[in-house]
């Protein structure tokens, strides 16, 4: 009779933390992909809040670049803190590498940190997101890996440029017809993690990748991954390239547009 | 408010164990042999599958436990189905003897898993160049939790049950944690139940 006294006790709590809702507070996987319901569709969220703006029509804008936090959680609380401080900066774009094993838990202390920043920010996936089931978390926090957004008549294009981790070729038909499509905007940013001068690029997609930014007049190609600022005309082809120190440095880049130039400041903090 | 609902559930799981009511007798166990398990290991979550089993020894004048488990979280919880292989240890820090038969014990203890998934791996495969990464198919789990010991009264497969629960993190998000400048606990940490029946 103690016994299922006993029994009887456990099964009560066991069913009072289920249906308090409380599925969170078990783990099961550190590689387990289940998004709880208050991480998901963060980048559509934060997509529609930039959109809500009202920019059309502005003299200049001001968007902050950061790339590769993977574990850098402290760093990147201070770059949150230093973004905040500024009034004129309208949104920030999370370059890639934003997890470093692709846990889950990394992506939840990745947004908990980058939640405390009171403008919008969008992402691109890094070579360190699709580790383990990276991927698939990345879907559901952020979206699609490929997207565009129109800003005071400017486009930008946010795409997947990881070859070795997620086993494909990126989508260069996706890019070029996405850059076609845009082509009359006032300008043109491109920003994906990989640089194409990096060895995840062979020769021939290397060739691609430049030839489309020349062919549809990028104002600028966007990048993270090798932990250094740079800043180049790589190819001497009118085409600037921009990488993004990481995190850990302390380090991140203001890009301001103006009607007739694109200023690039790297930002030590 | 989430964090705080997950601390009140911390809260709440801990004390049960002190409700618990002690059984009576225990026969003489019998010598067993060397190789022979002493325990079977049932586990709910704690980072180490949805559910996990186990067999399990133990050494030490009984203060430590190993468990060998395998553990699966199923389909929903992902893409694919995610399977891991386990070695936990658990060491009792003290018996809180509430009646002849009946006992609970604060227990802490680490794990080591290892999961043969298809984005992981022990060594980095061909495409990437050599020392590109680490291995990322395998870590380490740290619990701290407490448990509640009892003997049946007539033993027929089983002479005694624990049942106990867990506050469990990788070691990475520890680590993370230690780094970061926010405390983020009520994150990194979860809970696990589970039961070992002794032999």
């Amino acid at each position: 009779m103690k016994k299922i006294t006993i029994a009887f006790k456990y099964i009560l709590i066991a069913s009072f933390l289920f249906s308090t809702g409380c599925e969170d507070i078990f783990e099961y996987s550190p590689y387990a992909a289940n998004v709880k319901d208050s991480y998901k569709d963060i980048g559509i969220e934060n997509l529609e809040e930039i959109l809500e703006q009202g920019t059309e029509g502005k003299e200049e804008f001001k968007f902050a670049v950061f790339a590769d936090s993977h574990y850098s959680y402290h760093e990147l609380d201070e770059a949150v803190v230093n973004v905040n401080s500024r009034k004129d900066i309208d949104f920030v774009i999370v370059n890639g590498d934003i997890a470093d094993h692709g846990y889950l838990k990394e992506y939840e202390l990745f947004h908990e940190t980058m939640d405390d920043l009171k403008i919008p920010y969008l992402t691109t996936i890094g070579n360190h997101d699709y580790r383990s089931n990276g991927e698939d978390v990345y879907k559901e926090m952020y979206g699609n890996r490929n997207y565009t957004i129109k800003y005071n008549n400017c486009l930008f294009v946010l795409w997947d440029d990881v070859f070795w981790e997620s086993n494909k070729t990126p989508d260069f038909n996706w890019l070029e017809e996405n850059l076609e499509e845009g082509a009359d905007y006032e300008k043109k940013f491109v920003v994906c993690h990989i640089p194409p001068f990096d060895a995840q690029f062979d020769d021939e997609s290397e060739l691609l990748y430049s030839d489309l930014m020349n062919r549809y007049n990028v104002n600028l190609s966007i990048h993270g991954h090798i932990h250094r600022f740079h800043y180049s005309e790589y190819y001497n082809d009118g085409v600037n390239y921009m990488a993004t120190d990481a995190i850990i440095d302390k380090e991140y880049v203001i890009v301001t547009v103006k009607k007739d130039e694109i200023v690039i400041e790297a930002i030590k903090y | 408010m989430k964090r705080r609902r997950r601390l009140i559930l911390f809260m709440l799981v801990i004390p049960i164990h002190f409700g618990l009511v002690a059984q009576e007798n225990m026969e003489i166990e019998e010598k067993r042999k060397w190789y022979k398990p002493d325990v079977v290991k049932l586990q709910y979550a704690g980072n180490i599958g949805y559910m996990s089993i186990g067999l399990g020894y133990n050494w030490w004048r009984e203060i430590a436990q190993t468990d060998i488990m395998y553990g699966f979280v199923p389909e929903h919880h992902g893409d694919a189905v995610i399977h891991t292989f386990t070695i936990k240890n658990t060491f009792s820090i003290y018996e809180f003897n509430i009646s002849k038969k009946y006992n609970v014990s604060p227990i802490l203890g680490f794990s080591i898993s290892l999961e043969p998934g298809e984005n992981s791996y022990m060594s980095v495969p061909d495409r990437f160049p050599e020392g590109y990464y680490g291995p990322n198919n395998i870590y380490a789990c740290l619990n701290l939790g407490l448990k509640s010991n009892f003997e049946f009264k007539e033993e027929r497969y089983f002479s005694s049950m624990d049942i106990y629960s867990e506050i469990n993190t990788v070691a990475d998000y520890g680590f993370y944690n230690a780094i970061a400048k926010e405390d983020h606990s009520l994150i990194i940490y979860s809970l696990a139940i589970g039961i070992n029946m002794f032999f």
